[in-house]
């Protein structure tokens, strides 16, 4: 695999298992006879998709382990899968998207700002906060000052736009709080089989793979249909920025910096298209982001710290940072404390002070209630990080324990600050192969810088694109808003594409 | 006698007692564990087993299961590269504590340390690696390869010596090696004791380590062996050595053709290690009396 395919997050990883064949036993080519290596397990080789044996290593028998006495050579010859057919297709993933992904790399990126020159190109470049943060750290710096600079050097490379992720985030999480509310309010609005919730985020493009790939339509119907904020953002630079400029959607080039491998994969999506262009053209990892600046010389210390731009406000507009409670996109933190005001009709909970959420089994595992005047239970929140929660989460939809009306779902543990695509400033190791700096101290740390003195505190409604935006949409419930701020989710998952004839293993 | 069936849709893989013989879990390559309960009557020979649940969450082929000594959690592993790790809970329940992703192939086979939550594991990509319980949550605290004088070929399966001090580790080139146990603040690590080739090039698939101290291999060349620990004549010297002690294994008795086809297990009765099962590519499960094989 390479290096781009180990840094998927769990779910992802997970779901590609290349160390036997690469096409899945449900792969809908038929790749032959089932002639496979038994407990030789073929390696597969990344981009060209291949069955072959492996030499026995033991010398053990002429005859191995799973090959049939007389059987044909059928599974030595290399069967040729198309990426049309992958893509298709439930299994096997990720040695045929590799292929796109290449198109998301610094080289690319740095090729369309050279080319600008020659082309009427607008280029965008969002950073996410969780990004900054972990580069802020990384250069010692404040979250601010390096998103500064960071606008000073990118502007230097012809960059048009530098954002930050807010726009996107902020009116996420108003498309996520009218989608529950909808739900919950509606005559379905219990929780568990025949009721619509619980609603599931799905920000985190690592769980949706999961979920679309491994649970489909047990789990599928409960997904939050809200985009995610950058997925968000990329549709309102795609779909609303072009008239502003007067440009069409073609000409804008989306590049994102991201916490998360996975978000490549989520711009590859279908779904998350304006027209025949790719609502977000280059999603580039911190640590991706971090060796440009490398190649360029990028000095944290001299570089120019410019002013940022706005969507809607314009270019050199920003000069504050806002955020909200939570780390990976505060959706519990926003959607609860709105649904309590509006079923309590005031706040219960400080303003000031995030949730009191309760540990449930491990730090990734909280969850909060609120009690309607019987006692009863009317609002029952959860966020459930990592792999081990989310399987959790799916056993009790599956096992019809479900309690919670409304789960906040990140594949990663600790969630996006801890991306597989941030800085790895803790990989030193002694001479025994153990960590010299403690993870969890590091995710404290960038905790604790994401939440800097200087980033104020806004509810997305002080964000004045917020209703701009939704003046421009006609409010949230519009077709046009449903195609700018909602999405749609796939049944990827081996049941569904269930070949006729599965391949049975033979060891 | 019972059979338990029409539950899983593929291969069962593996299969094991729970600590106190209540329960059996039995993995499969349908990618689910079952856990089953010898009803009310936990003494009469006839008592019936019910499935109790259906654990899923593996992608792919299960591989291999272990009860931890305490016998509050249960390990899985498999060919989707990860090791999942179960709590019991007080209804028959059981929820997802921890999912561990760490070997780059298949992962063959997993053993809990006796007496800690310590967890073992064996894996294709030829490392052996040793996971501790921090927090709330197990990390992988070494990686026994090749730079560690580890495995060249696929690990396949895992034997701990009763007390805990001593693990063997065998595969695909015939290849055994006997690590001691140790425990460094609180965390259990793997020190190398000796590499031992008996008694020949074959793929071992399955080892186990008896209670009297003895030990059974089942290989690709159809045959039981059994072993046992010596201490070597002209080992290595020294402290560090002796500490450890230099300890090889020695060839006891090997019965050629125990099956005709691979010996994918071999299990010692844990009540009575006069007792082995095996299991092999014939489709046959042997009993053999050890005193029967050694006379």
């Amino acid at each position: 695999m390479s290096a781009v395919e180990t840094s998927f997050s769990g779910g992802v990883r997970l779901a590609d298992v290349s160390d036997f064949i690469a096409p899945s036993q449900a792969c809908v080519v038929a790749v032959g006879t089932p002639e496979l290596p038994g407990k030789d397990e073929a390696k597969a080789k990344t981009g060209e998709v291949s069955l072959q044996s492996r030499a026995r290593r033991g010398q053990a028998k002429a005859n191995p382990k799973g090959a049939k006495p007389g059987g044909s050579k059928a599974g030595e010859d290399p069967v040729k899968i198309s990426l049309n057919d992958c893509l298709a297709c439930s299994g096997c993933v990720t040695s045929a998207e590799t292929v796109l992904l290449e198109q998301q790399s610094t080289e690319e990126f740095l090729r369309v700002l050279e080319a600008k020159a020659e082309s009427d190109r607008v280029v965008v470049v969002t950073i996410s906060q969780a990004s900054r943060t972990s580069l802020a750290s990384h250069y010692g710096l404040s979250p601010l000052e390096m998103t500064m600079r960071l606008t000073g050097f990118l502007k230097s490379l012809g960059a048009d736009f530098v954002l930050e992720d807010n726009t996107g985030r902020d009116v996420a999480l108003l498309a996520t709080l009218e989608e529950f509310w909808d739900k919950y309010t509606s005559g379905r609005g219990g929780v568990g089989q025949g009721f619509s919730l619980p609603l599931l985020t799905s920000e985190c493009p690592g769980w949706v793979l999961y979920a679309e790939k491994t649970h489909g339509e047990v789990v599928l119907p409960y997904m939050s249909k809200a985009r995610s904020a950058i997925a968000t953002l990329g549709s309102l630079t795609k779909k609303l920025l072009p008239s502003k400029l007067g440009v069409d959607a073609g000409s804008i080039y989306h590049c994102f910096i991201s916490p998360c491998f996975d978000k490549k994969l989520e711009a590859l999506r279908e779904d998350l298209k304006s027209g025949e262009f790719a609502d977000l053209d280059c999603v580039l990892a911190t640590t991706e982001f971090h060796n440009l600046l490398k190649m360029k010389s990028f000095a944290e210390q001299t570089c120019p710290a410019l002013p940022f731009d706005d969507i809607l406000q314009g270019p050199g507009t920003q000069q504050a940072q806002f955020s909200n409670f939570g780390s990976s996109g505060g959706y519990l933190e926003f959607v609860f404390r709105e649904c309590v005001g509006r079923l309590r009709g005031q706040a219960v909970f400080e303003p000031d002070k995030p949730l009191p959420l309760k540990v449930i089994r491990n730090q990734d595992f909280q969850e909060i209630s609120l009690q309607g005047e019987d006692g009863r239970v009317i609002l029952h929140f959860a966020l459930a990080y990592g792999f081990r929660n989310i399987q959790n989460i799916i056993r009790r939809i599956k096992q019809k324990k479900m309690t919670y009306h409304f789960v906040e779902i990140m594949a990663c543990p600790s969630g996006c600050l801890n991306g597989g695509g941030q800085m790895k400033d803790d990989d030193q190791v002694d001479e025994m192969g153990r960590r010299v700096i403690d993870r969890k101290e590091i995710l404290r740390q960038l905790e604790q810088l994401y939440h800097d003195s200087e980033v104020a505190r806004r509810h997305p409604r002080g964000n004045p694109n917020t209703s701009q935006i939704e003046e421009w949409l006609g409010g949230f419930k519009t077709p046009k808003a449903n195609e700018v701020l909602y999405t749609e989710f796939h049944d990827r998952s081996q049941k569904k594409n269930e070949a006729p004839t599965p391949m049975m293993l033979d060891f | 006698m019972e059979t338990l069936e029409k539950t899983h849709t593929k291969t069962i893989r593996r299969c094991e007692f729970s600590k106190c013989d209540t329960m059996i879990a039995t993995v499969s390559f349908d990618a689910t564990t079952c856990i089953w309960d010898k009803g009310g009557q936990a003494s009469a020979t006839d008592a019936e087993w019910d499935l109790v649940v259906t654990l899923e969450g593996h992608e792919s082929e299960i591989k291999d299961v272990a009860w931890s000594p305490d016998g509050e959690l249960l390990a899985t592993c498999g060919r989707d590269k990860s090791i999942w790790i179960w709590l019991k809970e007080i209804d028959d329940q059981f929820e997802c504590l921890d999912v561990l992703q760490g070997h780059t192939q298949d992962v063959k086979s997993l053993r809990w340390v006796p007496k800690t939550r310590a967890l073992v594991s064996a894996s294709y990509d030829n490392t052996i690696k040793i996971w501790n319980e921090c927090n709330d949550e197990w990390l992988c605290t070494q990686t026994l390869d090749t730079a560690y004088q580890g495995h060249e070929s696929t690990v396949w399966n895992l034997a701990c010596n009763q007390e805990g001090s001593k693990l063997l580790s065998c595969d695909d080139t015939g290849m055994i090696l006997l690590w001691s146990i140790e425990t460094c603040d609180s965390s259990v690590e793997l020190k190398l004791v000796s590499r031992n080739k008996v008694p020949s090039d074959f793929s071992i698939y399955s080892i186990d380590w008896a209670s009297s101290g003895l030990i059974a291999i089942g290989s690709a060349d159809n045959s039981i062996s059994l072993l046992q620990l010596e201490r070597s004549e002209g080992g290595a010297a020294g402290e560090e050595a002796d500490k450890r002690g230099n300890e090889i294994l020695k060839l006891v008795k090997e019965v050629k053709q125990a099956h005709a086809g691979d010996v994918n297990c071999v299990r010692f009765n844990p009540k009575d290690p006069n007792l082995l099962a095996s299991a092999g590519d014939d489709e046959l499960v042997k009993l053999w009396r050890i005193n029967d094989i050694l006379s």
